[in-house]
């Protein structure tokens, strides 16, 4: 109950501060809502890469083109040796009749051109097409399949690119490593922000400090008030950052939709779970907490002797 | 604990703060509960080394400071700042907070400790100020405040928790004879009150007329 009473008092005191005197903690505020938004975007980077890698990429296709004198039947064989193969190494297929490529490809706007010439020419060269999406990334294994698929009746070719997969899978993993790094820098900048404003507070409110020691303060009736304030920043930073971040992921996405036509495919910037970013407030609250109590060791070690 | 129990101990404390002098060298002396003692010497005597030892704020450089029992060299810093929340300390220079009133000075008092609401604090602290006669400025801020004022202002901070120690460095140092007097009395009423008390001066004359206990100092010894 001392406890709940100190804290509660130190949470008005703190708030009572923040509000009374904005310009003078707008600054702080800002730098603070900068870089922890800089973090959050760093994450939503990071998100979106490994969700796309996942989605497109996790595992090599193989493509498989048939031969132009291919009818059902041999389709239906080829799906019945497809069935036959282990879940563990493919786990779907999709067939693209080569009527459906013609269609796709009329209504592409950047390939409408050679779409008409083939449509003038009343002939469709493109063959019928079996997308295999593999369930290993051994590429020995995938390559294996790759030869296999390539044997059976009726199939002129089959081509998977093992190297574009991996280059791609390598390239996602530097990402994330950089979007790992960004984060641990704006870590490190909040807690310089948050000890420099604490180092400052204190050096304001020294007299009042001194003479609470004196009189029998101990550290962390000191601590409390200076916790609650650099906390309560840190938060409305994050609150801030995070509606930033929202606004900015929206608009991103309105933008993208306008552009979807040109891509053919959706193209959308998952937003930052709400989970995610209590871990954030809540990694930045632990920090915050922890360099609240090195600046005031530190503060009390080169200004004040009790 | 017995009215003549010890509340105070000094056992061949010396201290030092460089190498070539010592602020008190090798002094014993006991001060009983309820009882109230006077700290008599020039300045540099060592008179606030004294009630700084008492007070936990500094550490004696041999010898052992035993205060209410406890031995202030065997206990960590923090621990020594928990002490000081039973013990009152007027200071000197008042060390008057001018960025708050007169209530929320004497309210500080209270707050270190922790253990008053809201209602306990007010009646502590009007309390306090009518003990010193400054209830009629509990919304003044201390510049406001006369030399005597502030003084009496740093007594009911230091009384506010009702201390079971008050220490007082050269309360009357800055105040005219009548202020002083005033001052004393005030002290003469916690002494009443059983509170242990003990007070510095440098002018002695001041305090010959209460029959009290006088410890004299020179040079950081007991003189006579």
């Amino acid at each position: 109950m001392k406890l709940l009473t100190q804290h509660l008092r130190s949470f008005n005191n703190a708030w009572y501060n923040i509000l009374t005197k904005p310009v003078e903690h707008f600054i702080n505020i800002m730098a603070l809502t900068v870089i922890i938004a800089i973090c959050m975007v760093a994450i939503i980077i990071g998100n979106n890469l490994s969700h796309w890698q996942q989605k497109n990429i996790l595992h090599p296709q193989i493509t498989i083109y048939l031969e132009r004198s291919a009818n059902s039947k041999d389709i239906a064989r080829i799906e019945k040796e497809l069935h036959k193969f282990d879940h563990s190494l493919i786990s779907n297929y999709k067939f693209i009749s080569k009527e459906q490529a013609l269609t796709e490809l009329q209504e592409d706007k950047n390939l409408k051109e050679i779409a008409s010439d083939t449509l003038e020419e009343n002939a469709n060269p493109l063959p019928d097409v079996f997308i295999v999406e593999t369930a290993t990334n051994n590429s020995q294994e995938i390559e294996r399949i790759n030869i296999q698929l390539g044997q059976l009746p009726k199939v002129d070719n089959s081509h998977v690119d093992l190297n574009y997969a991996q280059k791609i899978s390598h390239l996602v993993k530097f990402s994330s490593i950089i979007v790992q790094a960004i984060q641990l820098i704006c870590i490190v900048l909040v807690a310089l922000v948050v000890y420099n404003i604490i180092r400052l507070q204190m050096l304001l409110k020294v007299d009042a400090i001194s003479v609470s020691r004196l009189i029998g303060a101990s550290d962390s009736f000191i601590m409390r008030p200076l916790i609650h304030y650099a906390v309560w920043q840190v938060t409305l930073a994050t609150s801030i950052a995070a509606l930033l971040v929202h606004f900015l992921d929206k608009y991103l996405n309105q933008l993208l939709s306008t552009m979807q036509p040109l891509f053919g495919n959706g193209i959308q910037i998952l937003p930052l779970p709400w989970l995610q970013m209590l871990v954030i407030w809540l990694v930045l609250t632990i920090f915050t907490v922890f360099t609240v109590f090195i600046a005031v060791r530190w503060v009390f070690r080169n200004t004040y002797h009790i | 604990m017995t009215p003549e129990t010890p509340i105070i101990q000094f056992n061949q404390v010396t201290k030092s703060y460089d190498a070539s002098s010592n602020a008190l060298n090798n002094i014993s002396f006991s001060i009983n509960k309820g009882e109230l003692v006077f700290l008599a010497g020039h300045s540099g005597a060592g008179k606030s080394t004294i009630l700084k030892l008492i007070a936990g704020i500094e550490v004696a450089s041999t010898g052992s400071t035993i205060i209410n029992g406890i031995d202030l060299a065997k206990i960590s810093q923090n621990q020594r700042t928990f002490i000081r929340q039973h013990v009152g300390i007027v200071f000197q220079d008042h060390k008057i907070l001018f960025d708050r009133n007169v209530f929320d000075n004497v309210r500080l008092g209270l707050d270190i400790t922790g253990l008053y609401n809201k209602e306990e604090t007010i009646e502590r602290v009007t309390s306090a100020l009518h003990a010193v006669g400054l209830e009629h400025k509990i919304k003044t801020h201390p510049q406001e405040l006369s030399g005597g004022e502030q003084q009496r202002l740093c007594i009911a901070r230091a009384v506010v928790h009702k201390p079971k120690i008050l220490l007082a460095d050269e309360p009357t140092a800055n105040l005219d004879r009548e202020n002083a007097l005033k001052i004393l009395e005030l002290f003469k009423a916690f002494h009443k009150a059983g509170v242990t008390i003990i007070i510095s001066a440098h002018d002695e004359t001041l305090l010959s007329d209460y029959g009290k206990r006088i410890l004299h100092l020179n040079n950081g010894q007991f003189r006579g």
